[in-house]
């Protein structure tokens, strides 16, 4: 197992991972953008730990502009479920696209974790 | 790393009055070969015993030093040897020449011992670690051959005979592979399948999988009844807990045939789905994706592994694969889809015969590029005759 999906035609930056987050009342919405891979991944897993910590349990990751996703992301996101988990809330994707869908539903990820449509699908699945 | 022995340095000229002062100067830190003509040096470099420097004289009669230095950088048994020219002063323009013809330095006439002997040192200081780091390369290819080796010796050998036939290919992408797969009747009615593929490859990955694949072969897992798959994938996920082994996972498709029911159950974690192949009343050819939707081995501890099954009724044909087996880089740049090949196979397949071979044919000329896969590629087929 190597890698999980990458963008077709477009070159993206290997080393790029853009995070932005947002908390609305008590549900954190986070969309990483680029490749979430063995480079990114360390990165990202800090600061997810860190936002869910000083924000909320409750987490929408918001996947719209996530291209690339390796073994190594799936990694994150379980962790990510799973200190979510102990604090008492959920962790919800949403809006993927087709290859890192794909991925998530290879990994079992979209079954357990649930992969919505749109941010506010998700947002109100986490919510209640 | 310790020398035990002073180390050999040949010095060629063709006067003998510089033989022995050479020899003076070099005597109390290297055994000193000497020779005064350049056949005779290159006799000795090509002997047994090889120098571990040459020190070679431009002007001589007959073969000067520059054709020595080109015999020998020709022939493979002295081509490692640093070769150091001595060159009077007035030829010391020529020596881009020699530096071209592969000498590694020159020493200007008259010699100054202590510059003579520190660049002399240098080289083979240099020529001594490059020796050992060859070698040890040699020994570190030589046991990853050796564990490679182990780990093709536990994947099964073909059944040819009987109600069900298996054929596979496996083409690791790196001398040592993270895939793994077998099959062994667990009981007279029921036939294992299975195939795992640990993240990453290398050492380490191979470690994993063969460890992993030798729990399924000798049904030594805690609690598992060989014959449910998802019981099967939930014993494994509780013995190889990433924590417990280099956060290491892998993804894992488990099935079971029974041979007096023609039932097929099957559970994965994380893989992709295997492709079971039926033929309807017309004889068209019906593909089925075997997928249980569980997340991959060692991420969580107890969990819970779906399966399902179904029955198989007449002629069928199963593929399981690693992801190794569609994920390459095409002519245009962009990567296959799973998609793309479940269409492939499904274009391709006839439920008589083995394809592993037009499979691997079909997926190599695919790819942008010749040699390896990019990943472990690992193809098993199971035909059922009923």
């Amino acid at each position: 197992m190597r890698k999980a999906a990458s963008t077709n035609n477009e070159k993206v930056d290997k080393n790029m991972l853009e995070i932005k987050s947002e908390c609305t009342d008590n549900v954190l919405v986070i969309a990483p953008a680029g490749r979430l891979d063995g480079i990114t991944s360390r990165e990202f897993s800090e600061k997810i730990i860190a936002l869910i910590e000083a924000n909320s349990p409750r987490v929408v990751l918001d996947l719209a502009g996530l291209n690339y996703i390796s073994s190594e992301g799936l990694r994150v996101i379980l962790t990510a479920a799973k200190k979510s988990k102990s604090g008492g809330g959920t962790l919800t994707l949403c809006a993927a696209q087709p290859s890192v869908h794909e991925v998530l539903t290879i990994s079992g990820f979209a079954p357990m974790l649930g992969v919505h449509a749109t941010v506010e699908a998700a947002v109100s699945t986490v919510r209640n | 790393m310790t020398e035990p022995v002073k180390p050999v340095i040949l010095v060629v000229d063709d006067t003998p009055a510089n033989l022995s002062l050479m020899s003076g100067i070099l005597q109390d830190y290297y055994q000193v070969k000497a020779a005064t003509s350049g056949e005779k040096a290159l006799k000795i470099a090509a002997s047994a015993n090889p120098p571990d420097l040459i020190l070679l004289d431009i002007m001589m009669p007959e073969m000067d030093g520059y054709q020595v230095c080109r015999h020998l950088k020709s022939d493979s048994h002295t081509r490692e040897i640093p070769v150091i020219f001595l060159t009077a002063m007035s030829e010391v323009q020529d020596e881009a020449l020699g530096l071209e013809l592969g000498a590694v330095d020159y020493i200007t006439k008259p010699v100054s011992p202590p510059i003579a002997l520190a660049r002399i040192k240098t080289q083979i200081t240099l020529y001594h670690q490059r020796k050992a780091l060859i070698e040890s390369q040699r020994k570190l290819a030589a046991e990853l051959n050796e564990a490679a080796e182990y780990v093709l010796g536990v994947l099964p050998a073909p059944i040819r005979q009987g109600e069900v036939h298996t054929n596979w290919k496996h083409v690791p992408s790196t001398s040592l592979g993270g895939d793994a797969f077998g099959y062994h009747w667990v009981d007279d009615d029921h036939l294992a399948i299975y195939l795992l593929d640990v993240c990453g490859h290398g050492v380490g990955s191979a470690l994993l999988s063969v460890s992993a694949i030798n729990a399924l072969r000798s049904q030594s897992l805690k609690a598992a009844d060989f014959t449910s798959p998802g019981s099967v994938l939930a014993a494994l996920n509780n013995a190889f807990q990433m924590e417990d082994h280099s956060n290491k996972f892998f993804t894992a498709w488990y099935g079971v045939y029974n041979r007096r029911s023609g039932e097929l159950r099957h559970a994965s974690a994380g893989h992709p789905p295997a492709f079971l192949f039926t033929a309807d009343a017309n004889n068209t050819s019906i593909m089925h994706q075997l997928s249980t939707g569980n997340i991959a081995i060692g991420y969580l501890p107890g969990m819970p592994f779906e399966e399902s099954s179904l029955i198989i009724q007449g002629p069928a044909k199963l593929y399981v694969y690693s992801d190794g087996v569609y994920e390459l880089h095409q002519r245009d740049g962009s990567m296959l889809t799973l998609y793309e090949f479940t269409a492939i196979i499904k274009r391709m397949t006839e439920i008589g015969r083995s394809q592993t071979d037009d499979i691997l044919s079909a997926m190599t000329a695919l790819k942008s590029e010749p040699g390896p896969f990019d990943d472990d590629f690992s193809l098993l087929e199971v035909i059922f005759s009923r």
